[in-house]
């Protein structure tokens, strides 16, 4: 198989504000006095190899890494070392902070999200009805982006992502603000999807969507690898070493509902 | 995007587009009354005269400040999606352009019912508007990715504007000037050159071929190398946003 993704000893630091301004931090840089860490590591050292149409699950607790390791594989974020080879057109979809502007209405943020993406206006604007109504939104068409709920800006942004033909997807997040009725909807999308040969990277951590639908799913710690392999061993060891706490947690709620 | 960018500016203004028209109306208005009666008796149809300058100098600062801003304010599309970011600078500028034709146009009529001879040199306006949009390209693009690294720069820019604003020769003449070294450092300044280039096309002055020819290949080169260099910055662009 033909691989698509490939990370070489890939590792990303980003700067850590230390709460001085600019000029103090460039003075005492200069005196020498600057022992402090100024940078953290939020991917370390990473292996990684995605072939042509597979499903990858990204699993993993806040902070991880698997926006990081999303946005380094998107372009967004530029490697502190190693390498990144990626192959094809990528679309990168964030369940927060969607690459959408706030003063345009709802159409033209379906046109501006498809025009950066390279879908022609003509297709966007002869399926805009069906794009807007998919996304529940068919009264709101010249309402202000900013005016949506963010479970309708996530609607909106998923239903034009539709039209779009990449060959790899990379969603973070992309489903978590959905309700069920929406998330019914993507999955079908998904299922479609699961039968073309696009490659895609779920960050999720909604288990049962990665589960049905991740053929193979990594899943990181502290911005290390700690397991990339078939979804069902995978997930089961991340429940078993996360799903720890929870059970505590749940059995100490119980006990104070009793009380 | 260009559209986007025209769109956006003015939401939520109460007058919407017509601000852009209205600034340079009334700042002509207070440059007319202040100073018409001292340099306005030395220079030929002087509202006119102050119309293009005022119009050149709008563009240019309102694009810089513009672009130097875009990435902050289209923070969200800048840090998430995919697509090469200079295109936003570039709408950015080219949707002022747009405004800068249409306000020649206006200055073009103005000029002939003030009763101004106007010659085939009026064309070459479209050349004037065309380097001044690669000289400001140029400027926006450097400017805004270090506005992300230094936001002291705004601070400094607008007081650079200021001082560009009368070192320009938008009220008064070069003859006013004098021989010292002012008048050096107003020609040294590249908004004099395309103050005089429009004024020349449209008062059709002495020929400005040549100096439109050179201007617009160094533009072009100052072009090509602030593009260079925001290409090598650009990776690091969508974690400063």
């Amino acid at each position: 198989m033909e691989t698509v993704i490939q990370l070489a000893d890939v590792s990303k630091a980003f700067r850590v504000d230390t709460g001085r301004t600019p000029l103090v931090g460039l003075l005492s840089g200069a005196f020498g006095n600057s022992q402090e860490k100024r940078f953290r590591y939020s991917l370390h050292n990473l292996n990684l190899t995605i072939t042509k149409g597979e499903r990858v699950g990204l699993v993993g607790n806040n902070g991880a890494g698997k926006t990081t390791l999303l946005k380094l594989i998107a372009g967004l974020y530029a490697p502190t070392s190693g390498r990144i080879m990626v192959k094809g057109q990528v679309t990168f979809l964030a369940g927060f902070g969607i690459g959408m502007v706030d003063e345009m209405t709802v159409a033209e943020n379906a046109f501006l999200y498809a025009a950066i993406y390279g879908v022609d206006r003509d297709e966007i604007e002869a399926n805009l009805e069906e794009i807007v109504s998919w996304a529940g939104l068919t009264e709101f068409v010249q309402t202000r982006f900013k005016h949506l709920s963010d479970g309708m800006k996530i609607r909106l942004a998923f239903s034009t992502t539709r039209y779009f033909d990449a060959d790899i997807y990379l969603l973070d997040e992309a489903l978590s603000a959905g309700d069920q009725s929406f998330r019914k909807k993507c999955e079908q999308v998904f299922l479609d999807y699961k039968k073309s040969a696009r490659t895609m990277l779920i960050a999720s951590h909604n288990m049962t969507f990665v589960e049905d639908f991740c053929d193979k799913t990594i899943w990181i710690e502290g911005g290390k690898l700690i397991a990339f392999g078939e979804t069902k061993e995978v997930i089961a060891n991340y429940l078993a070493v996360s799903g720890l706490k929870k059970k505590m947690n749940q059995e100490t709620k119980c006990v104070v509902r009793e009380q | 995007m260009v559209i986007a960018q025209f769109k956006m500016r003015d939401q939520g203004s109460l007058l919407g587009v017509l601000w852009s028209a209205l600034n340079p109306l009334l700042m002509l208005t207070i440059l007319y009354v202040v100073f018409h009666f001292h340099m306005g008796k030395e220079i030929e149809n002087y509202a006119v005269y102050l119309l293009i300058g005022l119009v050149t100098y709008t563009h240019f600062s309102n694009s810089t400040v513009a672009a130097m801003h875009v990435f902050h304010n289209m923070s969200s599309l800048a840090a998430n999606t995919i697509f090469p970011k200079e295109i936003l600078v570039i709408a950015t500028v080219i949707s002022r352009s747009i405004e800068f034709a249409v306000s020649f146009l206006v200055c073009i009529g103005i000029a002939v019912f003030a009763g101004v001879q106007l010659t085939g040199s009026v064309f070459l306006i479209v050349a004037v508007i065309l380097v001044q949009t690669a000289f400001a390209l140029a400027v926006s693009l450097i400017l805004s990715f270090l506005y992300l690294f230094l936001r002291d720069i705004e601070h400094i820019y607008q007081l650079l504007l200021r001082l560009l604003f009368f070192l320009t020769p938008i009220f008064y003449n070069m003859e006013y000037l004098g021989d010292g070294i002012i008048r050096t450092v107003v020609m040294m300044n590249p908004l004099t050159h395309l103050t005089m280039f429009a004024r020349s096309a449209i008062f059709s002055g002495e020929s400005i071929l040549m100096g439109l020819a050179v201007f617009g290949l160094l533009a072009l080169v100052l072009l090509v190398m602030s593009f260079l260099a925001f290409k090598r910055f650009e990776p690091n662009l969508a974690e400063r946003v």
